[in-house]
C-alpha cells in the first residue's frame, strides 16, 4: 500500500517536472538471479552528464513530502522506504505494544525509546546511505531505509517495477539494491531518451521471509533466531 | 589342579576388572564429551544472551575499539569468560582480548561461525585450550560475530573428574610445550608428561600405565591436529586392591587345601602306601620261594589280603612239601624209594661201615596172581611197615621197586641177627582174614670193604648182583663177593657189545667136520661162532649166546650166522665144492613163520640147493611156544631142509619131542659119548639110544668124540654121524675146505 503511494508521488512531481522540461521514463522490471519477479528493490538513477542543462526550476524534492516507516501489527511497514537525502521520516507507532525502534546504521544512528503512538519529531535522514531500522524489544522487526543522493528512484513493489517518470534524458548510472542481496550489484549505465525507456534488472539474493509478527507469548523465541545471515552494506 | 583352578579364576577375575576399568574409562569419555557439548550449549546460550544486549550492540555499533574491547571484556566477565573476540560479518577481527592471533586463529574461529553444531571446538592460543563459542551480534541485521573463550583449566578438569569420577589431564603441546591441567597430583602429572608421546597413540584406544596405576583413554579435543588432547585416568588403585585382595584370597585357599591335602596324603601314605609296600615285599619274597613274616597291622581290606598271601604262602609251602614227599617216598608203603635212598645213602655213608641189604619177595609175581594185586599192595604196606617195626632198626629203610627193599645197618647186623630178623619178617601177614606167608631172598654188601661213599651205584648194583646170587643159588641170603660185579660188569658188556661186534666183523664162523664113519667122507660140517673180544678176549659161545638169548638179541646172531654161512656156501660152491652146512637155530628164530622161505629165498639167490642148509635145534626151543616151533619144523622139512635136534639126552622130555618134532637126525650130547670106551654105562645109554633113534628112522651124530676107538665103537653101534675133536676140531673156513678136501680125497669112502 504504502508503495503505491509513493509511486503515486513519484508520477505526480514527474508529471510536476515533465510540465516544463523535456522528461523520459523509465520503466524497470526487477527480477531476481533466478528470473522471479522481485519487490522492494531500490533503484536509483545517477546523473553522470545531462543532455540538457536543468531547467531554473529547481527540483526540489518536497522536504515536506511526507515519509513514514510505520509500526504496525508489530512489524515495520514499508519493509523498504526509499527517500531522498534530507528527508524527514515519521515512525507511528500504531500498535498497542510500544516499540524501541532503533540503527546504528552510519547513514542515521538513532533511537526512539520505548514509545507509543507517534513521537514529536520525525527523524531527519540527512546522509545518503543505507539504515538498517530494528526494534530492540522486538528482535524480529526489521526495515530497511534507503537514503537516496539523487532524485531519481524508486522502489519496485510486487511485480517488481519501478516506473521513473520526469526524468531528463541523459546519460545516468543506474545503482541497484535489495536488502537480501548477496554481494553489491554492479552498478550500470544508461542513456535515457526522450519518451519510454525500458530497463530489466536483476540481483542475485538470498531468499529470506519478510519480518512477521510471531504469535504472540512466551515461547516463540526460536523464530527470532532463524532471521539471521543479513548483510548491511 | 588347584593351580590350574585359582589360575584360571585369576586370569578371569583380572580380565573382568579391565573390562570394567575400561568400560568405566569408556563411560567416562563418552560422560566427559558430553559435559563438553553441554557446556557448548550453555555457553552459546549465555553468549546470545549477551549478545543480544542493547547495549552490548549500541557499543558494537559505535565501531570504536576502546569501547568495543571494554564492553567485550565487560560482558564477557558476565559469563566468566577467559577470552573475548569481535568479528566482522566478513571474518575480520574487530577486537580480540586475546593478543597476537594470528590469521589462521582468526580463519580458525571465522569458521566456527559457519556450522554452528551442538559439538564443541577448543581452540588452541598460547598453550592453552580454549572452548570457544560464537553468537551473532545483530542490530537488526548481523554487525559482528561476538566470540567468547573458557580456557581448559582446572576447575573444568575438576568439574570433569566430579562428574565422570576420573580424573582427567588437558594437555596442550606444540612443537616446544607442552602444558598440562589435571586433577592427578603432580608426580602423577610428571609422568604422564614423560609418555607424552605415546598419548596420540591412544586416542579412543585404552592404555596402561599412563600414569602408572591408572588405565588411561584420550580423545583429542582439536579435530585438526593432535596438540589438545583430553587423557581420562581411571585409577586402577581401587581395581588392583580388589584384585589383590582376591589373589591373596585364592593362594591362601590354595596352600591351605595343598597343605590339607598333603596331610591328608602322608596320612594315606603312612596307613595305606606302606602297607601296599609291605605286601608287595612279601608277595615278592614268596615268589622267590622265601618264607617272610606274615605282615599284620594293616588296614582291614589290606590285611585281608595280606593274610590271603600268608595262607597262599603256607599253602604253597605245603604243597611243596607234598611234592618233595612224594618224590622221595614210595606212594604205596611210605618208605623212601630209590631216589631217596640213593640221596640218603650217600649223606649216611660219610662213615664206611654197615651192611647194605637188599631184601627181596620170593615169586612175589606168582604171589600177585593168587591174591590179587589189592591184597598184593596191602602185603607190600604190611611188610613195610614191619621192616620198620624189626629190630635191629635199620638206618633206612627204602622200597627200589615192585618187591625189593634197600636197607642199611649202621653198625652192621652180623649173620644171627639177620636170621632173626628174617625169622620175624617171614612170619604169616593176615590179609583179608587169610594168613600168608611170604619168603624172602636177601643180598648184602659189607660196606667196610673199601667202597667209595661217593659211588652210590656200585654198592647198590653190588647189592643187586648178591641177591641175583642168592636168586640163583637158591639161596636165602648171598653176600656179594669180590668179582661178581666184575663178571656181573662183563656180561654187561657182551650183551652191549655184541651188536658192534657183528658189525665191525669181531665174531667169525668156524666148522667142525661131521664125517660120516659109515662111508668115512665127509659131507658137511657144523657151523658154530666165535667171538674175540677187543677187551674180553675170546667169549665161550656158550656165554654170549646165553645171554644173547636172556637180552633178546639171539635173533641178530642167528641172522648174522646165516648170512655168513650161505656166502661161505655159495663161495664154496663156486669153487665146485658142495657140501651141507648145519647152523644152530634159537627158540626165538623158531618162532618166526617167516624163517623158512626166507632161507629158501635165500638160498635160490645164492643158487644154492636146498641141501646146502640144515639146522639144529636144541629140545629147550620148543618149550615155548610148540605149536609155532612145529608148525615151523615142519616147513623146513616141507623145504627139504634137514634138522637135528641137538643134545640128546640132557633135556627134560627128549623122547617126548623126538615124536614131536619132524626131525632127521639126533646128536646125542657130548657127556655120553666123551668116555664111551671106558665108561659101560655110557655105552649102554648110546647104544639103545642109537637103537632108539635109528628104529625112528632118523640119522644119529654123536658129539664129542675125542678118540679113534670111540669112533670104532659107534661104526659098530651103527651110529652115523661123528662129530669131534677126533677128527677135527672146528676150523676156519679157508682151513676146513683144506682139511674137507684132503679127508675126502684121502678117504675114499668105501
Amino acid at each position: 500500500m504504502p508503495m503505491f503511494r509513493f509511486t503515486t508521488c513519484l508520477l505526480w512531481l514527474t508529471y510536476i517536472i515533465s510540465a516544463s522540461v523535456t522528461a523520459a521514463t523509465l520503466t524497470v522490471d526487477v527480477t531476481d538471479a533466478q528470473g522471479n519477479m522481485l519487490s522492494d528493490s531500490v533503484v536509483e538513477l545517477i546523473s553522470t552528464a545531462p543532455l540538457e542543462a536543468t531547467s531554473t526550476t529547481e527540483i526540489t524534492l518536497p522536504a515536506t513530502a511526507h515519509y513514514e516507516m510505520r509500526q504496525q501489527d508489530r512489524v515495520f511497514y514499508p519493509f523498504v522506504l526509499a527517500v531522498p537525502e534530507g528527508a524527514n521520516v515519521d515512525f507511528p507507532n500504531l500498535d498497542r505494544t510500544r516499540h524501541h525502534v532503533y540503527s546504528f546504521s552510519e547513514a542515521k544512528q538513532f533511537e526512539l525509546k520505548l514509545y507509543v503512538g507517534t513521537t514529536a519529531d520525525p527523524i531527519n535522514f540527512d546522509k545518503a546511505g543505507l539504515v538498517a531500522i530494528g526494534c530492540n524489544i522486538h528482535d524480529y522487526m526489521q526495515a530497511f531505509i534507503y537514503v537516496a543522493k539523487s532524485p531519481y528512484f524508486s522502489v519496485s513493489d510486487a511485480s517488481g517495477k519501478i516506473q521513473l517518470t520526469d526524468v531528463p534524458p541523459g546519460e545516468y548510472q543506474v545503482k541497484i539494491w535489495h536488502p537480501w542481496q548477496i554481494v553489491a550489484p554492479a552498478s550500470s549505465s544508461i542513456i535515457l531518451n526522450d519518451g519510454a525507456n525500458q530497463l530489466a534488472l536483476s540481483v542475485d539474493i538470498e531468499h529470506q521471509n519478510k519480518p512477521s509478527s510471531p504469535p504472540s507469548g512466551f515461547g516463540a523465541s526460536d523464530h527470532a533466531s532463524h532471521m539471521m545471515g543479513q548483510h548491511a552494506k | 589342579m588347584q593351580l590350574t583352578t585359582a589360575l584360571f579364576v585369576l586370569s578371569a577375575t583380572q580380565r573382568d576388572f579391565r573390562q570394567q576399568q575400561t568400560q568405566n574409562l569408556k563411560i567416562g569419555s563418552n560422560v566427559f564429551v558430553e559435559m563438553l557439548s553441554n557446556r557448548n550449549k550453555q555457553l552459546n546460550q549465555s553468549l546470545s544472551l549477551l549478545s543480544a544486549d542493547f547495549g552490548f550492540k549500541r557499543a558494537v555499533a559505535t565501531g570504536e575499539q576502546d569501547t568495543i574491547s571494554s564492553v567485550l571484556a565487560n560482558h564477557g566477565r558476565r559469563i566468566n569468560a577467559d577470552a573475548a573476540i569481535l568479528l566482522s560479518p566478513q571474518g575480520t577481527l574487530l577486537s580480540s582480548s586475546l593478543q597476537g592471533l594470528t590469521k589462521a586463529n582468526i580463519d580458525e574461529l571465522f569458521a566456527l561461525t559457519k556450522n554452528r553444531s551442538t559439538t564443541f571446538e577448543i581452540f588452541n592460543y598460547d598453550h592453552s585450550s580454549y572452548q570457544f563459542v560464537l553468537q551473532p551480534v545483530k542490530a537488526p541485521t548481523l554487525i559482528a560475530w561476538v566470540g567468547m573463550g573458557f580456557a581448559m583449566d582446572k576447575n573444568v578438569a575438576d568439574q570433569a573428574k566430579t562428574i565422570t569420577g576420573i580424573d582427567i589431564s588437558f594437555i596442550n603441546q606444540s612443537a616446544d610445550r607442552v602444558e598440562i591441567v589435571s586433577t592427578l597430583p603432580t608426580a602423577q602429572q610428571q609422568d604422564v608428561l614423560a609418555q607424552m608421546d605415546q598419548l596420540d597413540q591412544t586416542i579412543d584406544v585404552v592404555s596402561d600405565d599412563v600414569p602408572l596405576g591408572y588405565l588411561s583413554t584420550t580423545i583429542a579435543l582439536d579435530n585438526n591436529s593432535d596438540n589438545q588432547l583430553a587423557v581420562l585416568h581411571q585409577s586402577n588403585i581401587k581395581w588392583q586392591q580388589n584384585y589383590d585382595a582376591l589373589r591373596n584370597n585364592m593362594l591362601l585357599v590354595f596352600a591351605i587345601t595343598c597343605l590339607l591335602a598333603f596331610m591328608i596324603a602322608a596320612w594315606f601314605a603312612g596307613g595305606l602306601t606302606k602297607p601296599i609296600y609291605g605286601l608287595v615285599n612279601f608277595a615278592r619274597k614268596v615268589g622267590q620261594g622265601e618264607n617272610p613274616p606274615p605282615i599284620k597291622g594293616a588296614p582291614a581290606e589290606l590285611q585281608v589280603l595280606a593274610n590271603t598271601l600268608s595262607i597262599m604262602r603256607e599253602n604253597i609251602e605245603s604243597r611243596k612239601n607234598d611234592l618233595v614227599y612224594q618224590s622221595q617216598h614210595d606212594n604205596l608203603t611210605g618208605l623212601y624209594n630209590r631216589v631217596a635212598a640213593k640221596q640218603l645213602l650217600s649223606q649216611l655213608l660219610s662213615k664206611m661201615h654197615g651192611n647194605l641189604v637188599m631184601i627181596d619177595i620170593k615169586n612175589f609175581r606168582h604171589l600177585n596172581n593168587i591174591i590179587g594185586f589189592a591184597n598184593a599192595d596191602d602185603l607190600l604196606v604190611l611188610f613195610a611197615s614191619r621192616l620198620e617195626s624189626l629190630s635191629p632198626t635199620a638206618q633206612l629203610i627204602s622200597r627200589l621197586d615192585g618187591d625189593s627193599f634197600l636197607l642199611l645197618f649202621q653198625p652192621g647186623i652180623d649173620d644171627q641177627q639177620l636170621d632173626n630178623y628174617l625169622r620175624l619178617l617171614t612170619q604169616p601177614f593176615a590179609i583179608q582174614g587169610s594168613k600168608i606167608t611170604v619168603n624172602v631172598r636177601v643180598g648184602m654188601v659189607d660196606l667196610s670193604r673199601g667202597y667209595d661213599s661217593n659211588d652210590i651205584d656200585t654198592l647198590i648194583r653190588h647189592a643187586e648182583i648178591a641177591l641175583n646170587q642168592a636168586r640163583m643159588e637158591s639161596l636165602s641170603i648171598a653176600t656179594y663177593q669180590q668179582g661178581e660185579d666184575e663178571r656181573y660188569l662183563r656180561e654187561l658188556m657182551i650183551i652191549r657189545d655184541l651188536p658192534i661186534a657183528l658189525s665191525q666183523g669181531q665174531l667169525h664162523l668156524v666148522f667142525q667136520p661131521k664125517v660120516d664113519i659109515q662111508t668115512n667122507h665127509c659131507h658137511g660140517a657144523e657151523t658154530l661162532i666165535r667171538w674175540l673180544h677187543p677187551e674180553l678176549g675170546f667169549i665161550p659161545p656158550d656165554e654170549f649166546i646165553r645171554l644173547a638169548e636172556n637180552s633178546g638179541n639171539i635173533s641178530i646172531i642167528s641172522e648174522w650166522v646165516l648170512n655168513t654161512t650161505i656166502k661161505q656156501l655159495a663161495k664154496w660152491q663156486q669153487q665146485g665144492i658142495s657140501l651141507t652146512v648145519a647152523i644152530n637155530l634159537s627158540a626165538h628164530d623158531l618162532t618166526n613163520p617167516q624163517l623158512p622161505l626166507d632161507i629158501e629165498q635165500l638160498l635160490i639167490s645164492n643158487n644154492l640147493p636146498i641141501t646146502a642148509l640144515s639146522i639144529e635145534v636144541t629140545e629147550g626151543a620148543v618149550m615155548k611156544d610148540a605149536q609155532t616151533v612145529i608148525a615151523v619144523l615142519q616147513q623146513f622139512r616141507n623145504i627139504g631142509i634137514s634138522i637135528a635136534i641137538d643134545d640128546f639126552g640132557t633135556g627134560h622130555s627128549s623122547l617126548a619131542y623126538l615124536k614131536l618134532l619132524p626131525v632127521n637126525e639126533v646128536k646125542i650130547d657130548r657127556s655120553f659119548i666123551k668116555d664111551i670106551h671106558t665108561d659101560a654105562t655110557d655105552l649102554m645109554i648110546v647104544d639103545t639110544s642109537i637103537r632108539l633113534i635109528k628104529g625112528l628112522n632118523l640119522s644119529v651124530v654123536a658129539e664129542g668124540v675125542e678118540s679113534a676107538e670111540g669112533i670104532d665103537i659107534l661104526r659098530k653101534l651103527n651110529c652115523d654121524i661123528i662129530q669131534g675133536y677126533v677128527y677135527s676140531k672146528p676150523l676156519k673156513a679157508d682151513d676146513f675146505i683144506v682139511w674137507f678136501q684132503q679127508f675126502n680125497q684121502s678117504n675114499v669112502p668105501f
